[in-house]
C-alpha cells in the first residue's frame, strides 16, 4: 500500500524539500524507510541545501503546541499530523485525505494557516504551533466558536476544527473580512455536510459584531 | 392499563377525528397545529461547543493504554486467486504485534482486504504491510458497466453470469400505451458511480476483555455492528457491545460490521490489546461502498388531456460485487399512469461492493424519471408543473405543489422557466429546474429509541432511559431527542444514546410517540 504524500505545503516557511533531500528521496515510499539511503553515504553537502542529516530512526524533537514545550520521540517521516493526534493526543486536529487536499488538518504555524499532514513534525521544530485546542475550549470560547455554534455551522463537526482555524486565521488578518472573503478562507476546506453558508454567516457576523479580535 | 384518545389526524385542511387507544404510560401523540414549548423553535445544538472545539471524540480519536495501530494490506488486482500469503517477514519485525490474512481465496476487485497487521506505531504498521508476500494468480476481469453486460464477459462469480435476474413490476399493457399517447419521450439516462467520502472514514477500535468485546465504530448502527460481530465471533450479544459517540459522516455507508471492524476485534484478539483499524481515503473509495451507476432507458407517452398512457423503465446498474443497484422508486410512485413497467437489473463486475447512499436508488431514478417528464411537457406544450399535477394521485403532494409553486414564483420570471426550462437569473447565472421526489423515511423499528424503563446506571429507581442507536452523524435529529432529553422537567429521563448495551432485548421497543423528527404528515 503506498502512502502518496506529494505536493507542497501550504507555507513557505516550511521546507519538506529540504528534508526529503537528506532523506535521499525516499520518504514517500513506506516499507523502505527503514532502509539507508543508498546515497546516504555521500557527505553532507551545504551547497546542495543539506544542513543536517536527521533519521531514519526515531528520535526525540521539541515542538512549542499551544505555547508550550512538548518532547515527542518520532521517526523523520511522522507529520506533524501525526504527531499531534497520535503522540500528543491532540485529536481536535483531524485526519481526513493525509494528502493536503481537505483542510480537515489545519493548524497554525507562527499564526499562518497550513495543512498538517503536509508538514513533517521534525519541520515544525522553531515555530509556534497553534492547533485547534490552543485557539478555543468548550469553556474558553472565543466569539468566532461561539457565532459557529449559533449558527449551526457545525453538522457531523469533522470538518469543523480545519474550517475553524482557517476562519480564524482569515480574520485575524482581515477583520473586516465581507463575504468573498470568507468564502476564500475556507475553500481549501471540504465540508461534505454542506454547512459553508453557515461557517460563512458565523464569521460575518463576528465581522459585524466588531472586531473582537478573533485568534 | 390504557385510555382512548381521539386525535386529528391527516393534514392541512384534511384532518379526521380517530379515536386511539393508548398504554397509560405512554403520551399523546402530538396533534396537528399544536404549539410546544422546545419543537419547532430554533435551539443550539447540545453539543455544538464539543464539536466547533474539536474537543468532541470520533472513533478516529480513540486511544487508550497499549493500544495498537492496525493497517490494512488490499489486492492491487481486481481478480485473483490467492495462492500464497506469507505473514513471517511482518510477524518478525519489531513493534508488530499481530498479523492475520482474510478468509477469502479469491479476491474480486482492487481494494478487497488480504491481510492486516497491528503493531506499536501506525508507521510501523505500514513497514509490516511492505513485508507481507502475497502470491496472485490473476483472473479475467471487468469493470465497466456496459462491458460486464455483454455476453462472454468474464465472469465475477463462478456460478454464472454477471447479468442477475431483473426484477419486474407491471401492470396494464405497455405497448396499448404507446398507441394511445399523443406525444412519446423515449432517452437513455447514465449516471456514475458516487462515493459517499465521509470524512471520517470508515473504522473502528476494538478491545477484548476476556471473551467480551467492546467496539467503538464510525458507525450509522451500532446494533447491526453488534449483532454481525455476534455472528462473527460466535458470541452471545450480551458479550459484545459497540459504542459510537460521534460520528464524522457516514451517508447510509456505515451500517453492520464491514471488513475493517472485524478485521481489528481479530487483530486485538490475536494480539491481547486494543487496535485501532481506520481505512486510509484510498481504501475507503475502494473498498467501503458506493453509489451504483446505472443506464435506465425511459420510455414516457401522454395523450392529449396531459394524462400519461405509459411509463417504462429497463435499467442496468452495478453494485461492483454486490447488488441493489435498482433505480424504479420513482417510477413506481411518483406518478398514476395505467400502463406501466419496470425492469431493474444488477449486473456484477470486478469492483467494490455498493452500499446504501442517501435514499438507494431514487437520486438515480428520479434524475431519469424526471428529465422525461420534463421533456415530454414540452412536447405536448404543457406547463412543467401542471403535467405533473395531472399526473399526481396523491393529496399530500398537491397540497405540496402548491407551497412548491408558490416559492417558485417569488423569485421572478418563473412562468418562463416553468415552461421553457432553466433561465439566468439577471445578476446571477443561476439555472433553475423543477423535479418531483418522494420522501421514503421510516426507521427500522429497532433503530427507534427503546421506551423500556430501566434502572438507572446511577443507581436511581424508576429512571427513564432511553437506549437509542442514535450516533451524533449532525443530522439532527439526535441533537432533536438530547434537546428534549435535556429538556425535560424531572430528572426522572435519561437519555443513554451512544451505546448498544449488549442484551438481546435491550432494543426491544414501543413505537408511539417519540422522536420529534416524525410530524404531522
Ligand atoms: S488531512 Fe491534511 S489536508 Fe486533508
Ligand atoms: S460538518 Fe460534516 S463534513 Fe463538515
Amino acid at each position: 500500500m503506498k502512502h502518496d504524500k506529494h505536493g507542497p505545503p501550504d507555507s513557505r516557511a516550511i521546507s519538506r524539500r529540504a528534508f526529503i533531500k537528506g532523506a535521499g528521496a525516499i520518504a514517500a515510499t513506506t516499507g523502505l524507510i527503514r532502509t539507508p539511503p543508498a546515497s546516504a553515504d555521500a557527505a553532507p553537502d551545504a551547497q546542495d541545501g543539506i544542513v543536517e542529516r536527521i533519521g531514519p530512526g526515531a528520535q526525540t524533537i521539541e515542538l512549542k503546541i499551544n505555547g508550550e514545550v512538548k518532547r515527542v520521540t518520532v521517526e523523520p517521516r511522522v507529520t506533524l499530523l501525526r504527531a499531534l493526534r497520535d503522540h500528543l493526543n491532540l485529536t481536535g486536529t483531524k485526519l481526513v485525505c493525509d494528502r493536503g487536499a481537505c483542510g480537515a488538518c489545519t493548524v497554525h504555524l507562527d499564526g499562518k494557516p497550513v495543512t498538517s499532514c503536509m508538514v513533517l513534525a521534525l519541520d515544525a521544530r522553531g515555530h509556534e504551533i497553534t492547533t485547534i485546542e490552543g485557539l478555543l475550549t468548550p469553556d474558553r470560547m472565543s466569539p468566532l466558536g461561539a457565532a459557529f455554534v449559533e449558527h449551526d455551522a457545525a453538522q457531523c463537526g469533522f470538518c469543523t476544527p480545519g474550517m475553524m482555524m482557517s476562519m480564524a486565521a482569515a480574520l485575524a488578518s482581515n477583520p473586516k473580512a465581507q463575504l468573498e472573503d470568507v468564502k476564500r478562507a475556507v475553500a481549501g476546506n471540504i465540508c461534505r455536510c454542506g454547512t459553508y453558508p453557515h461557517v460563512f454567516a458565523a464569521a460575518l457576523s463576528v465581522v459585524r459584531g466588531g472586531n473582537r479580535g478573533e485568534s | 392499563m390504557s385510555r382512548r384518545v381521539t386525535l386529528n389526524l391527516g393534514f392541512q385542511g384534511h384532518l379526521e377525528p380517530v379515536t386511539v387507544v393508548i398504554p397509560d404510560d405512554e403520551p399523546t401523540p402530538w396533534l396537528f397545529g399544536e404549539r410546544f414549548q422546545i419543537v419547532g423553535k430554533p435551539t443550539p445544538r447540545v453539543d455544538g461547543a464539543l464539536r466547533v472545539t474539536g474537543a468532541a471524540r470520533y472513533t478516529y480519536d480513540i486511544s487508550m493504554p497499549g493500544m495498537l495501530y492496525g493497517a490494512i494490506l488490499r489486492s492491487p488486482i481486481p481478480h485473483a486467486r490467492i495462492k500464497s500469503v506469507d505473514l513471517s517477514s511482518a510477524r518478525r519485525l519489531g513493534g508488530v504485534r499481530a498479523a492475520i490474512r482474510m478468509d477469502d481465496t479469491v479476491v474480486r476487485f482492487a481494494g478487497q482486504e488480504v491481510a492486516a497487521v497491528a503493531a506499536i506505531d501506525y508507521e510501523t504498521a505500514l513497514d509490516a504491510l511492505g513485508l507481507i508476500k502475497v502470491e496472485y494468480e490473476p483472473l479475467p476481469f471487468v469493470a465497466e458497466l456496459d462491458a460486464a453486460m455483454k455476453p462472454g464477459a468474464p465472469p465475477v462469480f463462478e456460478s454464472g453470469s454477471n447479468v442477475q435476474r431483473p426484477t419486474v413490476n407491471e401492470h396494464g399493457d405497455v405497448t396499448r400505451g404507446i398507441a394511445e399517447a399523443a406525444a412519446v419521450h423515449e432517452a437513455v439516462y447514465l449516471t456514475p458511480v458516487q462515493t459517499h467520502v465521509s470524512l471520517e472514514v470508515h473504522g473502528s477500535v476494538a478491545r477484548w476483555d476476556g471473551d467480551e468485546l467492546t467496539v467503538w465504530s464510525s458507525s450509522q448502527g451500532i446494533f447491526t455492528v453488534r449483532d454481525d460481530l455476534a455472528v462473527y465471533f460466535n458470541l452471545p450479544h450480551s458479550k459484545v457491545r459497540v459504542v459510537c459517540e460521534y460520528l464524522g459522516g457516514g451517508f447510509g455507508s456505515k451500517f453492520g460490521a464491514k471488513p475493517e471492524t472485524v478485521i481489528a476485534a481479530r487483530l486485538a484478539r490475536q494480539a491481547n490489546a486494543p487496535v485501532k483499524v481506520m481505512c486510509t481515503r484510498e481504501g475507503e473509495h475502494l473498498a467501503t461502498g458506493n453509489r451504483p451507476d446505472a443506464i435506465q432507458k425511459v420510455r414516457l407517452g401522454a395523450g392529449h388531456d396531459g394524462k400519461l398512457t405509459v411509463l417504462e423503465l429497463v435499467q442496468h446498474g452495478s453494485g461492483g460485487i454486490g447488488s441493489g443497484s435498482g433505480s424504479a422508486g420513482p417510477f413506481l410512485s411518483l406518478y398514476h399512469c395505467p400502463n406501466l413497467r419496470t425492469e431493474e437489473t444488477n449486473v456484477f463486475m470486478n469492483t467494490g461492493p455498493s452500499s446504501p447512499m442517501r435514499a438507494p436508488g431514487w437520486p438515480q431514478g428520479c434524475f431519469a424519471l424526471e428529465l422525461a417528464m420534463d421533456e415530454l411537457a414540452r412536447k405536448l406544450a404543457l406547463d412543467r408543473l401542471e403535467f405533473r399535477r395531472l399526473n399526481n394521485p396523491n393529496p399530500v403532494r398537491a397540497l405540496e405543489f402548491d407551497i412548491g409553486a408558490e416559492l417558485y414564483r417569488m423569485e421572478g420570471k418563473e412562468r418562463r422557466a416553468q415552461i421553457h426550462g432553466s433561465v439566468k437569473t439577471r445578476n446571477r447565472r443561476r439555472l433553475r429546474g423543477l423535479a418531483c421526489a418522494r420522501s421514503v423515511g421510516s426507521a427500522s423499528p429497532r433503530d427507534r429509541p427503546s421506551r423500556r424503563p430501566r434502572r438507572g446506571s446511577d443507581g436511581h429507581p424508576g429512571h427513564r432511559h432511553r437506549h437509542a442507536n442514535d450516533p451524533r452523524d449532525g443530522r439532527g435529529g439526535g441533537a432533536g431527542r438530547r434537546t428534549l432529553a435535556h429538556r425535560l422537567p424531572s430528572r426522572r429521563h435519561a437519555l443513554s444514546i451512544f451505546g448498544s448495551l449488549g442484551r438481546k432485548h435491550d432494543h426491544a421497543v414501543h413505537h408511539a410517540g417519540g422522536s420529534p423528527g416524525r410530524g404531522a404528515s
